[in-house]
């Protein structure tokens, strides 16, 4: 039998439904899994043993007496980003801020998933208040990939990716404000699903941007995250801007057919410096998806361009006021030594806080300031209502657009590029999506030539899940899942 | 330069942050690198744009006025740096 | 010498009586244990979201239809930021570009005349928590009880010109906003809240002087004597060739002077955006509609219609009509016993009499319209007479006691039998003989007090008549 952490998220919980496992022996398995290769990776923040154990006996009983049957995760360990609260479990936020905070409430997907009897295992890093995309500013230390050590596994969801790229959980939930879902996925070989805004509480998600944020899941193919998905979506009163909609049946999508698709390609990304191997790949996936049947075009979405400066003023000025509330009274870091009340609103904000998260809510801040409200917030919103409108366009033409998911593999992690422009060029496909609010996968597409992962995006329109995961689920019948050949036994 | 170190203490104030010197120094310097970048943005025209807030046209989201929290409260206070019986406590502050 | 008015707008924050916060399931109740009524939401938890709720925008639309506002078919949350202790979120879930009401106004009776008093803007907001001071222990206690209890702020233009006509206007609020039923009011607790903004300037001049904003104030009397003390600082500093700095004051109550607190360029900048997790409102005719009908027929029309259905003057009708409780209480009374002057006589005189002396509101009272035409009833068919009445009333008013029994309980029915009553008089005769020759002499007071006296001995309960009768007779023979 094949290694059990090797094993897709979908074939343990098949296996221990069959009983060929029980969730004791899937947990430990996985906790052995976390112990022999966290020192390498480092992808944990908190590993919950002892409550997984717990967990794994309690599961294992519902199952024995024959409740679960519908859950498609029943008895399989997840990991959780460490910006989704868990009741009793620290929560930190890869922060200083929150190092101890442990609330006292559930987030709604948490909820969701213990009630399907899916085993948490542990949280997971991510870059400071998910503000990056390389793990490189959490307070716990950044987290390496498992391809090559020496390389960021992205972020902000980056514990997330690599968690599950080294087999240390089957499947993993992050966050995705402005591609901290994809590009971690993209760079660690796996598939990464941000859904429609809307589609999966925020409830218990520890806000960035409340108009950007989503959560989602990471796994090693499309039919692990559509599970996933399924147990996390709907409605939730406790979200003002979750949307009712009838059941979210994801894995009826999993089916092998594209063929008559209209796939839209935005030139945008073809005329762009793109690394070779990535244009290479890029090019290669395209031809797959025709071979399959599918109609691709090329077209302008030019309308779009200024997506990263939009984002960068809506997504600062929410942060600016979503982070307001860490002061040092009611939870989370007070400085040791303040002399009245603003001293200690500073030292603690000033000490809590690392240097990209301070740099966000000092431009967000001004970006809300009275007199500069019109001409940076406003105007970022109304590029923001462009952007929406330029893809209800393309979708009236198009049922997926595809595009590369990032212009360059995992950076080392020694580099330095947090704002060249280049970078931020590249960000326009990851944060349009978000802006809009839209639906999109990142799925694995080859590697290049140091052998690292190269990510393909497919962006759908609102709601259109299933023909993403259709198309997803088409192309990896052409490319398996590949595991880092570099993993310890 | 958009931010000059005067305004830079200014918002800094406005939310409540303090920094070290070189991290001052390094910051007013990205902050309006920044802001020169977003400010490409202004060759768009948008005049006839609506800001927009939401992504789906969603309205009037209520909940009953029905009062049933009364466990809620409980357990929240053990994440505070500091209280006293069932307060939470902060330096004295006079006159509202 | 130059002359000057005073020109004062106000901020009214009002508290509405809904059962839960505005954006969680904790309660609103008054005089909790500390934090006892809180949750993550209301705490400002990491993580938690805001949920409005629905009675919050009923209300405020109430209130926007009463004071003759337009209501927006369209309203957007917003948020105020700024650093306090008492805001959990360190931001204000408030409204400022989309407010849900504007441009209303409201008739306000001053000595001589009526004067309409534009409304600028209603909207709703959270409240925030409470700060408590303890300098012994030299530290500052806070209490999320109050944190996301629903406010309406009510908005007026700078419209008045005198404490008399503030006064007028807020009177005329309270008692539309308990007519209402949306708000209890209380000045004392907090749940009504006034922001005064002040300024003076030459009588005839036009254009509006500099404000100044003194904040919170919590009695009718301190806001007069605030405008007044304000009012008077302003002329003085004009006066000497001064002029007036925009800024923020606080009241002193006991040093009779406003102090300031900060000047306008200090103020914070609040950074106002739109809430993204909350949905914007919109408000369908057809809603508006349906809470039209829910509108209350309020003071000013009761007063006009109880002149002409009842008969009774316009003063009794204004004290009748102050609260909706008495005024239902008057009606529905003298619907069962179909005699408005006794009804409108007992809680003229004892009614308002009792609430005085027992510092308590309209809403306290026990009474029920039923009791109270019973009692009536009782006493115009003689079974009970006015002095016991009074007794019944006073008990039944204040607790949750029928007349009937009570009446019954303690033997209270009044006592018209001629041959025990003649026996009673002979006694007091006897014993106060100087009454008797007083009265002789012409002194009609004895009269009087030989009356009590034979009550007196019938613990109250004789037929006041029948005694006057047989007293009369007695002495004249």
């Amino acid at each position: 039998m094949k290694e059990i952490t090797a094993m897709s998220a979908m074939t343990v919980a098949e296996k221990i439904k069959a009983k060929e496992l029980s969730v004791q022996e899937v947990v430990e398995a996985q906790l052995k899994a976390i112990k022999l290769r966290e020192p390498l990776y480092n992808s944990y923040i908190t590993i919950t043993e002892n409550e997984a154990k717990e967990q794994a006996i309690k599961v294992q009983g519902q199952i024995d007496n024959g409740e679960l049957k519908d859950s498609p995760l029943a008895g399989v360990p997840v990991a959780i980003k460490d910006n989704i609260c868990t009741r009793g479990i620290k929560t930190t936020c890869a922060s200083k801020m929150l190092a101890d905070f442990v609330p006292a409430y559930d987030a709604t997907v948490t909820e969701r998933l213990k009630k399907s009897g899916a085993i948490l295992i542990g949280k997971v890093n991510l870059d400071e208040f998910a503000m990056g995309g390389t793990t490189k500013t959490s307070y716990f230390g950044e987290t390496k990939n498992p391809w090559n050590r020496d390389h960021t596994p992205g972020g902000s969801s980056g514990g997330s990716s690599a968690a599950v790229a080294a087999e240390e959980a089957f499947i993993s939930l992050g966050s995705d404000t402005g591609g901290s879902i994809r590009q971690p996925a993209a760079y660690c070989g796996l598939v990464g699903f941000k859904p429609t805004y809307g589609t999966v509480s925020r409830y218990g998600l520890i806000p960035l941007a409340s108009s950007l944020d989503q959560i989602g899941p990471l796994g090693r193919n499309i039919s692990d995250c559509a599970s996933i998905l399924e147990l996390i979506s709907g409605y939730d009163p406790k979200d003002s801007t979750s949307i009712k909609q009838g059941r979210y049946n994801y894995r009826s999508a999993l089916v092998d057919d594209v063929k008559n698709m209209k796939i839209g390609v935005p030139k945008l990304y073809l005329d762009e410096d793109l690394d070779e191997d990535i244009r290479s790949c890029f090019l290669g996936a395209l031809k797959t998806f025709e071979d399959m049947g599918a109609k691709v075009e090329l077209f302008d979405l030019d309308e779009i361009r200024h997506s990263v400066q939009a984002y960068y003023v809506i997504s600062c000025a929410e942060a600016s006021s979503n982070l307001s509330r860490y002061d040092g009274v009611r939870y989370g870091h007070r400085t040791g030594d303040y002399d009245g009340l603003d001293e200690l609103y500073k030292k603690s904000r000033g000490e809590g806080f690392g240097y990209e998260v301070k740099r966000r809510i000092m431009l967000g801040a001004y970006m809300l300031s009275s007199d500069k409200y019109e001409a940076y917030y406003n105007k970022a919103r109304r590029i923001r209502t462009i952007i929406s409108k330029t893809y209800d366009e393309a979708f009236n033409k198009y049922d997926i657009l595809l595009s590369p998911e990032s212009p360059n593999t995992a950076p080392l992690l020694s580099d330095d590029y947090s704002s060249s422009k280049n970078k931020q060029k590249s960000e326009i496909l990851n944060v349009s999506v978000n802006l809009a609010g839209l639906p999109a996968v990142s799925i694995p597409c080859g590697k290049d030539r140091k052998g690292l992962p190269i990510g393909l995006q497919l962006i759908g329109k609102k709601f259109g899940e299933k023909a993403l995961i259709q198309a997803a689920y088409s192309f990896e019948q052409t490319r398996p899942y590949e595991r880092p050949g570099t993993l310890v036994n | 330069m958009k931010i000059s170190k005067e305004s830079f203490h200014n918002i800094a104030d406005m939310v409540k942050l303090s920094f070290k010197e070189e991290e001052k120094l390094k910051l007013i310097k990205d902050l309006n690198h920044t802001v020169e970048f977003i400010e490409t943005m202004n060759d768009m025209n948008t005049d006839s744009q609506e800001p927009m807030s939401y992504i789906h046209n969603l309205k009037n989201v209520f909940r009953e006025d029905v009062a049933s929290n009364a466990k809620a409260g409980q357990g929240l206070h053990e994440n505070a740096p500091e209280s006293m019986s069932d307060y939470y406590v902060v330096p004295p502050i006079f006159h509202d | 010498m130059k002359r000057y008015e005073t020109v004062i707008g106000l901020e009214v924050h009002v508290e509405l009586s809904t059962a839960s916060k505005i954006f969680c399931a904790c309660s609103t109740k008054f005089g909790e244990k500390p934090n006892s009524n809180s949750c993550p939401i209301c705490i400002g938890m990491p993580g938690a979201m805001p949920i409005l709720n629905k009675k919050v925008v009923e209300y405020a639309i109430l209130v926007g239809l009463a004071l003759n506002c337009t209501i927006s078919k369209k309203s957007i949350l917003d948020r105020k930021n700024y650093f306090y202790p008492d805001l959990p979120k360190a931001y204000q879930i408030s409204q400022l570009y989309f407010p849900i009401a504007r441009n209303g106004r409201i008739t306000i009776d001053t000595d001589d005349k009526s004067k309409s008093i534009g409304i600028h803007e209603l909207h709703i907001e959270e409240d925030a928590g409470k700060l408590i001071h303890d300098s012994d222990k030299n530290m500052t206690l806070v209490d999320y009880n109050r944190s996301g209890v629903p406010l309406i702020e009510i908005v007026s233009e700078p419209d008045m010109r005198s404490a008399e006509e503030v006064k007028s206007y807020l009177e005329k609020l309270r008692t539309m906003l308990r007519y209402l039923g949306v708000s209890d009011c209380k000045m004392q607790e907090g749940s009504m809240r006034v922001d005064i903004n002040l300024s003076v300037r030459e009588v005839g001049d036009t254009r509006l002087g500099t404000r100044t904003e003194i904040k919170n104030m919590n009695s009718l009397k301190a806001i007069s004597r605030a405008i007044e003390g304000e009012s008077k600082r302003q002329i003085d500093i004009l006066q000497s060739g001064g002029l007036i700095d925009q800024e923020t004051r606080r009241w002193d109550d006991n040093e009779n002077e406003s102090v300031r607190m900060r000047l306008k360029e200090e103020a914070d900048d609040y950074r106002y955006f739109p809430e993204p997790d909350i949905a914007p409102l919109e408000i369908s005719d057809e809603w508006i509609h349906e809470l039209m009908a829910l509108l209350p027929e309020f003071q000013d029309e009761k007063i006009l219609r109880y002149q002409k259905d009842y008969g009774i003057s316009e003063y009794e009708a204004g004290v009748l009509t102050s609260s909706k409780e008495i005024a239902n209480l008057f009606e529905r009374a003298t619907r069962l016993c179909n005699l408005p002057k006794e009804v409108s006589n007992w809680l003229m005189v004892e009614g308002m009499r009792i609430l005085k002396d027992n510092y308590i509101d309209p809403w306290d009272i026990c009474l029920t319209p039923e009791r109270l035409s019973t009692l009536i009833l009782m006493i115009e068919e003689g079974r009970i007479n006015r002095i016991k009445g009074k007794e019944v009333f006073e008990k039944s008013f204040l607790e949750d006691v029928d007349p009937e029994d009570y009446v019954k309980k303690h033997g209270l029915e009044m006592i018209s039998d001629d041959k025990m009553l003649r026996k009673v008089v002979v006694k007091v005769l006897e014993d106060n003989p100087q009454s008797v020759s007083d009265y002789k002499n012409g002194k009609t007071k004895a009269f009087d007090n030989l009356v009590g006296q034979t009550m007196k001995s019938m613990k109250g309960k004789a037929d006041p008549a029948l005694v006057n009768t047989i007293l009369k007779e007695m002495l004249e023979n």
